[in-house]
């Protein structure tokens, strides 16, 4: 994945996810917003629905009261108790009575919604005195002729209006309408609102009594707020619901579903809280509860108003949402060009990087950041370094070909001068006089001498080429060599000393045997005139599979200040006279000891006399 | 003491022929010393038949890796492939140096190298080789 993809995708991963988070909470904002919205607005919408309806009731009330302080009430309580005729004015009881029912007519005209009007008297089981009613369905307002008049002194109402005092209303619960003792139909829900009547200090002669069709009133809370309105009782029952069939059941003979259809309402219902308003998570609505006063004496009825806020609110969040999203995409593009000026000079390093040429430097571009500056100064070192060690492999391949040709051809012509120096020696050898023989003897030494440089140089040069690793136990190996130089170690007396450390790792087996074979025979070489050699082989181990071996002899010792020299090739301490060398054997080793990324030096004898070889090797990896 | 009929020597070292010369003449081994100065040269002479349709057959070639024209290597490959009675006896390959592991192991991977050998041939190796191949002529 490149660079300008992983930042591009990284902002526009941070810009989409803060974008959406934005909107989230936004929205959510906007929602509880637009849910305290609905809700205020529909608690407004039942206070107004509750006002009307008190205003609606009691405007009823009063009328009943105008009409318990018309004329005809207490003209026709005079009359009665005046076997019939009013003292006052000589009015007789069934003139009262037919100017009551006058007024009662005359009110029924002019208020559509009442249908009823009465006035009872406690006597003969609470005998209605005149009645003036419509029926439903029908314009025509009646007076009930007198024989058709009832007792209803078991009506709730009675008892109900005959318990207040004076001047006090009763307004009963809501329900269906009966004619007769049956519901009439179609149903017609009413109330009745009626307030005692009487002579002033004696008891209650009777009530005046109007029943109003509570439709109006009904449907007028049903219109209340923008979405559905219930009415419920406290027994659960509807007296108002969308679907009208499940109203009045109490009177149909229904159970009641109410604390079923609106649980979340029903702590106004049962508790009598004042107000609530809730949520429903389920349906998407809010609801609102608030209980109305009616019947004098019970418990109110619920007015229940909801309104849908899910789905309706999709299109408010809208506009919310433009400055969001313009935000977002705002960032989005800043983002981007951010990304492609930030990748931009990575690009023009690489595009400097590519074009550079085998030997050129590095063009840095200019005005890079520091860390990109650093990482391009790296790279240029790098560059260089790596230039540098191609160079130098170059160079020591080439040299190491160079020593292999030039020994590989010296030895030819070499070969041949001995040769022939031998045939002269052999034929004419005798006939030289004075220092002739001589000469040819110098001669054929001189060119021995140059075939074992030639072919030390040779040697040196294919030291470890096409040498394949392999596990080397260096005590047996020791042991190998101690074994073929035995002949000169007893001619010298010698003692050898392996050290039980000594290791066994992975290495090139004939290079680590002339390794060893040349400290040997160099410690039994170069030993002290008249001193029996001792040379003791140990070795311990070092972290990371490195070991540092140590040979230490008891010979002359090398001098501090040549200790250096003795490892480079043709370098001899000693006159030919005193020790026959090719001046060649440490730099096999130390070549030896760099094929196995050691290192090789001299340190100083523990004792008075002698030398100590170190050397670490380390284990040559498959 | 039957003398070999005749020693092939296939160098370019005018020097070396004559030092291996005296070297077999000394040891009095052959009854005739043939030199070649290439191997093109010498493939040409073990082909070509006297009047008598009889090839030369040498018993013995000291065969020299490094020459002009056909090389060591090359003679061996061609050689390889000569009838069989234009082949010699026994092919013996003189390398340079004693110690060049790889050119010994390349010269006795050919089915028809008997023996190698360091150059210059001392009359201690010839005698090795006449041990081993030819023990009757060791005078």
């Amino acid at each position: 994945m490149s660079l300008f993809a992983r930042i591009a995708a990284a902002i526009v991963s941070l810009v989409v996810l803060g974008t959406l988070l934005t909107s989230f909470v936004v929205i959510r904002i906007a929602d509880t917003e637009l849910v305290a919205a609905r809700s205020r607005d529909l608690e407004a919408a039942a206070a107004v629905a509750e006002t009307r309806f008190v205003d609606r009731v009691a405007e009823v009330k009063r009328t009943v009261t105008f009409l318990a302080g018309t004329p005809p009430i207490d003209g026709l309580i005079r009359a009665q108790s005046n076997s019939g005729v009013d003292p006052k004015d000589g009015s007789s009881d069934k003139q009262w009575r037919d100017r009551l029912a006058t007024i009662f007519r005359e009110l029924l005209e002019s208020q559509p919604y009442y249908v009823q009007a009465r006035y009872i008297g406690r006597a003969e089981g609470g005998r209605e005195l005149v009645r003036v009613e419509r029926h439903a369905g029908d314009t025509e307002i009646r007076r009930t002729p007198e024989k058709e008049l009832q007792g209803k002194a078991s009506e709730p109402y009675f008892e109900g209006t005959l318990s207040l005092s004076r001047g006090e209303l009763y307004v009963s619960p809501i329900n269906l309408n009966r004619e007769r003792g049956a519901i009439s139909v179609p149903h017609v829900p009413v109330y009745r609102v009626a307030t005692p009547v009487g002579a002033p200090g004696a008891p209650h002669f009777g009530l005046i009594i109007v029943n109003v069709d509570a439709r109006e009133t009904l449907s007028d809370l049903g219109e209340a707020g923008a979405g559905q309105a219930y009415v419920l009782r406290p027994d659960g029952h509807y007296l108002l619901h969308p679907d009208p069939t499940r109203t009045f059941g109490f009177d149909l003979g229904h159970a009641p579903t109410g604390a079923a259809d609106l649980p979340l309402v029903m702590p106004v219902v049962t508790e009598e809280l004042p107000l609530l308003t809730v949520e429903d998570e389920a349906s998407g609505r809010i609801l609102t509860a608030r209980p109305l006063f009616i019947a004098t004496g019970q418990k109110p009825v619920t007015l229940v108003l909801t309104t849908a806020y899910r789905g309706l609110s999709a299109a408010p969040r809208l506009p919310l949402l433009a400055p969001v999203l313009l935000i977002g995409a705002l960032s989005l593009a800043l983002g981007l060009f951010a990304t492609r000026w930030l990748v931009r000079p990575v690009t023009k390093l690489t595009k400097a990087v590519d074009q550079m040429t085998d030997t050129g430097g590095l063009a840095v571009p200019r005005g890079l950041a520091p860390e990109l500056q650093n990482l391009a100064e790296t790279l240029e070192h790098s560059i260089d370094a790596l230039r540098a060690r191609d160079r130098l492999e170059a160079s020591n391949r080439e040299l190491q070909q160079f020593a292999y040709l030039a020994s590989h051809d010296l030895r030819e012509p070499i070969r041949t001068i001995a040769s022939y120096l031998e045939l002269l020696d052999e034929d004419y050898g005798e006939l030289l006089e004075g220092d002739g023989q001589d000469f040819i003897r110098f001669m054929r030494s001189s060119t021995v001498r140059m075939t074992t440089l030639i072919d030390g140089l040779l040697e040196h040069a294919r030291l470890g080429s096409g040498a394949t690793a392999e596990s080397v136990d260096t005590h047996e190996l020791l042991g190998e060599v101690v074994a073929d130089l035995a002949a000169s170690i007893d001619a010298k007396e010698a003692t050898v000393f392996l050290g039980d450390e000594l290791p066994r790792l992975r290495g090139y087996r004939l290079e680590l045997r002339l390794l060893f074979q040349n400290l040997l025979s160099n410690a039994l070489k170069f030993g002290r005139e008249g001193v029996a050699p001792e040379v003791r082989f140990e070795a311990e181990a070092r972290e990371n599979r490195t070991w540092q071996f140590r040979v230490t002899d008891n010979g002359p010792g090398i001098p501090e200040d040549k200790r250096d020299r003795v490892f480079e090739i043709f370098q001899r301490l000693h006159t030919r006279e005193a020790a026959e060398g090719s001046g060649i054997g440490l730099a096999h080793c130390r070549k030896i000891v760099s094929l196995h990324r050691g290192q090789m030096w001299i340190e100083d004898p523990p004792g008075e006399h002698g030398a100590r070889f170190c050397f670490t090797l380390h284990e040559v990896e498959s | 003491m039957p003398k070999l009929r005749e020693i092939l020597l296939v160098d370019d070292s005018d020097a070396d022929n004559y030092f291996h010369r005296r070297v077999i003449n000394k040891m009095g081994c052959a009854e005739a010393i043939t030199e070649k100065p290439h191997g093109q040269a010498a493939i040409d002479y073990l082909t070509t038949a006297n009047d008598a349709g009889v090839y030369p057959q040498p018993e013995l070639v000291f065969l020299d890796i490094n020459m002009p024209v056909m090389n060591g290597w090359d003679f061996l490959v061609a050689y390889q492939n000569l009838r069989e009675e234009q082949k010699a006896g026994v092919v013996v390959v003189m390398l340079t140096t004693s110690f060049d592991e790889q050119d010994r192991d390349r010269a006795l991977a050919f089915d028809v190298v008997s023996d190698h050998l360091g150059k210059p041939l001392r009359p201690e190796s010839l005698k090795q080789v006449l041990e081993a191949h030819f023990p009757d002529a060791i005078p």
